[in-house]
């Protein structure tokens, strides 16, 4: 009988487990894009590597499950994607043109404004900007993720949120 | 303008941006992200049964390839050992080489320094905190005579101390640390190769450019290094002198979404292992395909599981592996057994070993 009843459980547990990552990809996924979207100026870039992260999380979603904030994880595993060397090399010039070209032909400007004006910011200060108003991250949340001290990601804000203003006014 | 001000023209503008972004979003689906994890595990699969075969096929020949002799577990005595190494806190053991670990959770857990005496003894020398030194992550690097620490500050200023921590100074500003390209300590631990620019340790001059995004590994002896080409996929191998030995098309199986990087390269020059970017600052550690440059064909990895590692001395490896650094052969044959400290084994991962060989150049 118990063997029964463990055959029968294992299904029943795993799809109980594909149910909760469903539900848990449906409520982050919007969120994350824009989040990345915003640092990384480029919705395909972006969706490419949110994707990626829930795939890691799907991995090892029975471990993840049992987090307070599983998607705090995968936000971090998706901001690292967005920020390693090879994907900022690979989009600095692209981003660049694609700027250009958006300006030109003007399909969205709220949208093109916020990312050229983002993309004047060193990466720290931007990633520490989108972070806290994007994701409305908490300063301890953001030194968290980016493993550096309170006053770091302090001064990152104060001088991102200065320089993104006054691009922004520029902008305008 | 006040910060009240600024707060709310950017606030404005994010409200803005989501409004003119979200009818762009077309989430692919979970359907689709089982599909990535599914492609990644096939690839995995593929890569392990392929490897499982070499094992099966070559073992010994692949042994003989890597062109040492084993005589057993390395010794102090055996290796040359002119350079000065550092002192453990407790334990007269000669260390044979030093580990930084470091975790890349979000506990903010310290860089913690160890040496590895030949008797298996383990001493920790340093322990770091982020807050302290505000580190990039795994940047933090032993020179390889185990005279300093070297990092790289969030604010991206390249710092030096004594393996202890004392003796801190500020090396040189503007050194970057994203991706893989923490600065590499040369051969003869006199300088620092960064991205833009070779920096002498003792006077903080430049003396020379910068690895220019090459992610160099040296090779534990300090005769070759390694790194991976921009561009089309290539391996690279030098001599110290920059002199190439030879280069070789590559294509990382095992890095879908970040690309590649160098993790180490064999005294010999023969063999690079290579593992995908790391994500967070600093270089690859975790081993994921070994390549024999001299055929262009991948070896069998000596355990079943991605690892940090590094080459060790005498054509053996080190690798960390189930809770231990492993000595052992090209076949996984071990040597030597070396009990990681516990605090290190019960942490979250991922995490990294960083090994550097000592007194062996």
């Amino acid at each position: 009988m118990i063997s029964v009843a463990l055959t029968v459980g294992v299904p029943q547990a795993r799809a109980r487990e594909s149910a909760d990552f469903d539900e848990f990809y449906s409520a982050s996924v919007r969120g994350l894009t824009l989040q990345l979207y915003a640092y990384l100026g480029d919705l395909s870039e972006a969706q490419d590597v949110v994707h990626e992260a829930f795939a890691r999380a799907f991995a090892r979603w029975k471990h993840l499950s049992g987090y307070d904030e599983p998607v705090a994880w995968v936000r971090r595993v998706a901001w690292n994607l967005a920020t390693n060397h090879f994907r900022k090399q690979r989009n600095a010039s692209v981003f660049l043109r694609r700027q250009r070209t958006e300006h030109i032909e003007g399909p969205d400007p709220d949208r093109v404004a916020l990312t050229r004006a983002l993309a004047t910011l060193p990466a720290n200060h931007r990633r520490a900007v989108v972070l806290h108003y994007q994701a409305q991250l908490s300063v301890a949340e953001i030194a968290a993720q980016e493993g550096v001290a309170e006053g770091t990601v302090k001064s990152w804000l104060s001088r991102g949120r200065a320089a993104l203003a006054a691009q922004l006014r520029r902008e305008n | 303008m006040s910060d009240f001000d600024d707060d709310q023209l950017i606030s404005g503008a994010f409200q803005q941006f989501n409004r003119a972004a979200d009818p762009a979003l077309r989430p692919a689906g979970p359907a689709v992200v089982r599909n990535i994890a599914a492609r990644h595990r096939r690839n995995r699969l593929a890569t392990l049964s392929a490897l499982a075969a070499l094992v099966i096929a070559a073992p010994v020949a692949t042994y003989a390839a890597l062109g040492q002799d084993n005589q057993g577990p390395p010794t102090p005595g055996g290796t040359p050992s002119a350079t000065a190494v550092p002192t453990p806190t407790s334990s007269p053991a000669q260390p044979v080489f030093a580990v930084a670990y470091f975790a890349t959770s979000r506990t903010g857990e310290p860089v913690r320094i160890y040496a590895f005496g030949a008797d298996g003894k383990t001493n920790l020398l340093t322990s770091i905190s982020p807050d302290e030194y505000e580190f990039v992550f795994a940047t933090i690097s032993v020179a390889p005579d185990g005279s300093k620490l070297a990092w790289v500050a969030s604010n991206n200023d390249l710092y030096i101390a004594n393996l202890d921590g004392s003796e801190k100074r500020k090396l040189a500003s503007n050194v970057s640390a994203a991706g893989h390209s923490a600065p590499v300590w040369s051969a003869d631990s006199k300088s620092l190769i960064t991205s833009d620019r070779t920096i002498q340790v003792a006077t903080g001059a430049v003396s020379g450019p910068g690895a220019v995004g090459l992610y160099l590994r040296w090779s534990a002896n300090g005769s070759f290094y390694a790194h991976v080409a921009a561009g089309p996929s290539r391996v690279i191998v030098k001599r110290a002198d920059g002199s190439l030995v030879r280069q070789v098309s590559y294509t990382c199986t095992e890095c879908e979404v970040a690309g590649p990087s160098v993790v180490d390269v064999s005294e010999d020059g023969r063999y690079v292992a290579l593992g995908p970017f790391p994500t967070d600052g600093g270089r690859a550690h975790s081993w994921r395909e070994l390549l024999d440059t001299q055929t262009g064909k991948l070896r069998p990895m000596p355990v079943n599981e991605t690892n940090s590692g590094r080459f060790f001395h005498d054509g053996l490896i080190i690798i960390a592996v189930d809770g231990q650094l492993k000595v052992m052969d090209s076949d996984g044959t071990v040597r030597q057994t070396y009990p990681l400290p516990a605090e290190l084994t019960s942490v979250f991962t991922p995490s990294y070993l960083d090994v550097t060989m000592l007194g062996v150049r």
